[in-house]
């Protein structure tokens, strides 16, 4: 089954920062990237802690949303 | 001689097979005759079922009345719409097993998220049990009208093996004993395991489950995956991406470890109508590739009534308004409402909704209608919106929710209907999908939001009358056997000789929900919304009759048990 879109759960102790250097190794601004395509993380009602702390449960994208037709 | 003859009935079997005349026969809780003439035989109780539906009883397979049945065996009033078993322990939440020192903090987390109040929970969950998961299924057994089908919650799994700082990974000696203690709890009768992705506890943190790396909840699932039980999930519905990729993690642990996975709530929502075509087509992917995942789907519309004196799930996310709510006394409330800088706050909190159209929820504070007020004076606003009222009075609907709940001493109630989940054409079509499952009625929480019986009338009355959407054989199909085949109760869901005498008599032409009322039956003083039953004529439990138009609720009645697999 293809996914739809590509994602990965953190590891215990990942934040943002350590995810997208683990993802996106030797990309600047690879946090940046990855939570510009996990708006759901940055603007959760309720934040988990530290800015940029995640959970093992986060749904984390790893590239940017497709766009749908007649969407 | 028989216990119970219900005679001339049109019998619904449940298989979804057309409709026949015919009698059923019960001894012993048992149906030990189905559809062949007892015109001779005798029987301690005979039904005149001329002109009526007989199916299977309905299987409601996501509640919480975990709570309500430890002290209301009759989960008031689902059995008299013809339920006759549930499915407690959904989202991460069950009552077991919970230990003695850990009862307040799991209290408090329940009463939120599931919206129960606090004198309701504390005079009537009295813990006879002890902490096991098999103490409480034996405990609730000795003393239910109804079946009860319990998950193991995952967040409960995690507080009794990690102690009070469950909001961390756990080691992997942790991990196994939370696979002993969920196998224990599989092996007391649990029908599956329960997991939240999106709920919050009285702190404001997530919930325990949702700190578990996702290795934890794979571990978990290989122990669902020896005895192929449930996995049960709440899941971010609010965002039609996010529950693609759910499904498609709970794809992947369907197909792993063989186990049957449902997710729930799936809604509808005119302003996103292409957000169910791309979650639906994720079930459709799901399915081809050999897992099992089933969205549920509820029936009702969705709607919602607050009172300012109390807390409620539609203001968690309005800035503000949290905080205040959740002020201790009613004192302190009518402080902050009245106090200029909180009060514009609230008010400039409430105003971001009316700006926000493509919200899944349609929130709009003008469209808020004043459901019931505490003075005469205010007798003729109800019925009205807040829109309506502010052009009169020269005011904003945001202003004019806190001023009149403040010079009512905030007994004002306010109700938002058809929020979403409206489009009966749309809700139909979901409802009939094949791999929809029809359930997530919530039964038994949100007391003060919104009535959450009456679910199983609605499909009839809106959806097999109304739209057409389902033919009446196919409705009960959905809420009995499917249900029954999808979370492996194999002894319910059908009208067959053999099989547990759950039976619901009812007239096709008239069943549906009754209007949503206010009560005060619970323990405390807080009211609740209630829907009575409309067109049911009785409703037995392995043979019990336990609830009929004509003498209502029986005495004494306990045919239900605990459903254990």
């Amino acid at each position: 089954m293809g996914a739809s879109r590509r994602y990965v759960f953190p590891e215990p102790g990942d934040t943002l920062a350590t995810l997208a250097e683990r993802v996106m190794p030797g990309q600047p601004d690879a946090a940046k990237t990855l939570l510009s395509w996990n708006l759901h993380l940055a603007m959760r009602p309720f934040p988990v802690g530290e800015p940029g702390e995640i959970l093992c449960t986060d749904v984390v994208y790893l590239e940017p949303p497709t766009a749908r037709a007649g969407a | 001689m028989l216990d119970l003859i219900i005679r001339n009935g049109r019998i619904v079997d449940g298989t979804g097979l057309p409709a026949y005349r015919g009698d059923v026969g019960v001894a012993g809780g048992r149906l030990v005759s189905v559809g062949r003439s007892l015109e001779h035989a005798t029987a301690g109780r005979i039904i005149d079922a001329a002109g009526k539906v007989v199916s299977p009883g309905f299987i409601d397979p996501h509640t919480h009345y975990d709570a309500q049945m430890c002290f209301d065996p009759y989960l008031f009033p689902a059995i008299e719409h013809g339920v006759t078993s549930v499915v407690t322990g959904n989202c991460s939440l069950s009552l077991a097993p919970v230990r003695a020192t850990q009862r307040e903090d799991f209290s408090a987390m329940f009463r939120l998220i599931e919206e129960m109040p606090k004198a309701a929970f504390d005079t009537g969950v009295d813990w006879r049990w002890g902490e096991s998961f098999g103490g409480m299924v034996e405990a609730v057994g000795k003393d239910i009208a109804a079946n009860v089908a319990p998950l193991v919650g995952h967040s409960v799994l995690r507080l009794f093996v990690l102690g009070d700082n469950a909001r961390r990974a756990a080691t992997a000696d942790e991990v196994a004993r939370m696979c002993d203690v969920l196998r224990e709890c599989l092996d007391a009768g649990a029908v599956g395991l329960s997991t939240s992705f999106i709920d919050i506890d009285p702190s404001m943190h997530p919930v325990p489950s949702r700190w578990a790396p996702h290795a934890e909840l794979q571990a978990l699932c290989a122990v669902l995956g020896e005895k192929g039980r449930m996995l049960q999930v709440v899941h971010e519905f609010f965002d039609a991406g996010l529950t693609v990729s759910r499904i498609e993690m709970m794809a992947d642990l369907s197909r792993r470890y063989s186990i049957p996975t449902t997710l729930s709530p799936l809604f509808h929502n005119n302003t996103m109508p292409h957000a169910v075509t791309q979650v639906l087509e994720a079930v459709e992917r799901a399915w081809a590739s050999g897992a099992r995942v089933w969205p549920q789907v509820q029936t009702r519309p969705i709607d919602i009534s607050w009172t300012l004196a109390e807390r409620s799930l539609m203001f968690l996310v309005i800035p503000g308004w949290w905080p205040v709510l959740s002020l201790n006394t009613h004192a302190e409330k009518m402080e902050a409402f009245t106090d200029p800088l909180t009060r514009g706050s609230l008010v400039a909190g409430l105003n971001l909704l009316a700006d926000m159209p493509s919200s899944n929820l349609t929130l709009n504070p003008s469209s808020y209608v004043v459901r019931q007020v505490g003075s005469d004076r205010n007798r003729d606003l109800v019925g009205r919106t807040l829109g309506d009222i502010a052009v009169e009075r020269g005011t904003t609907p945001s202003e004019l929710l806190i001023d009149l709940s403040v010079e009512e001493d905030l007994q004002t109630w306010f109700m938002r209907a058809d929020i979403g989940h409206d489009n009966a054409e749309a809700v139909g079509a979901m409802l009939a999908h094949p791999f929809v499952h029809v359930g997530a009625s919530d039964g038994g929480a949100h007391v003060g939001s919104f009535a959450t019986f009456g679910d199983t009338g609605h499909l009839f009355s809106q959806y097999v009358r109304k739209t057409h959407s389902l033919r009446l054989e196919d409705a009960v199909k959905k809420i009995t056997l499917d249900t029954a085949t999808i979370w492996g109760l194999d002894d319910r869901g059908v009208l067959k000789e053999g099989k547990a005498a759950d039976i619901c008599v009812f007239d096709a032409d008239t069943i549906d929900r009754g209007p949503e009322v206010a009560s005060d039956d619970f323990p405390g003083d807080a009211i609740r919304w209630i829907r009575r039953q409309v067109g049911v004529h009785s409703v037995i439990v392995n043979g019990v009759e336990t609830w009929s138009a004509a003498e209502g609720y029986v005495a004494g009645a306990r045919g239900g048990r605990m459903i254990t697999r």
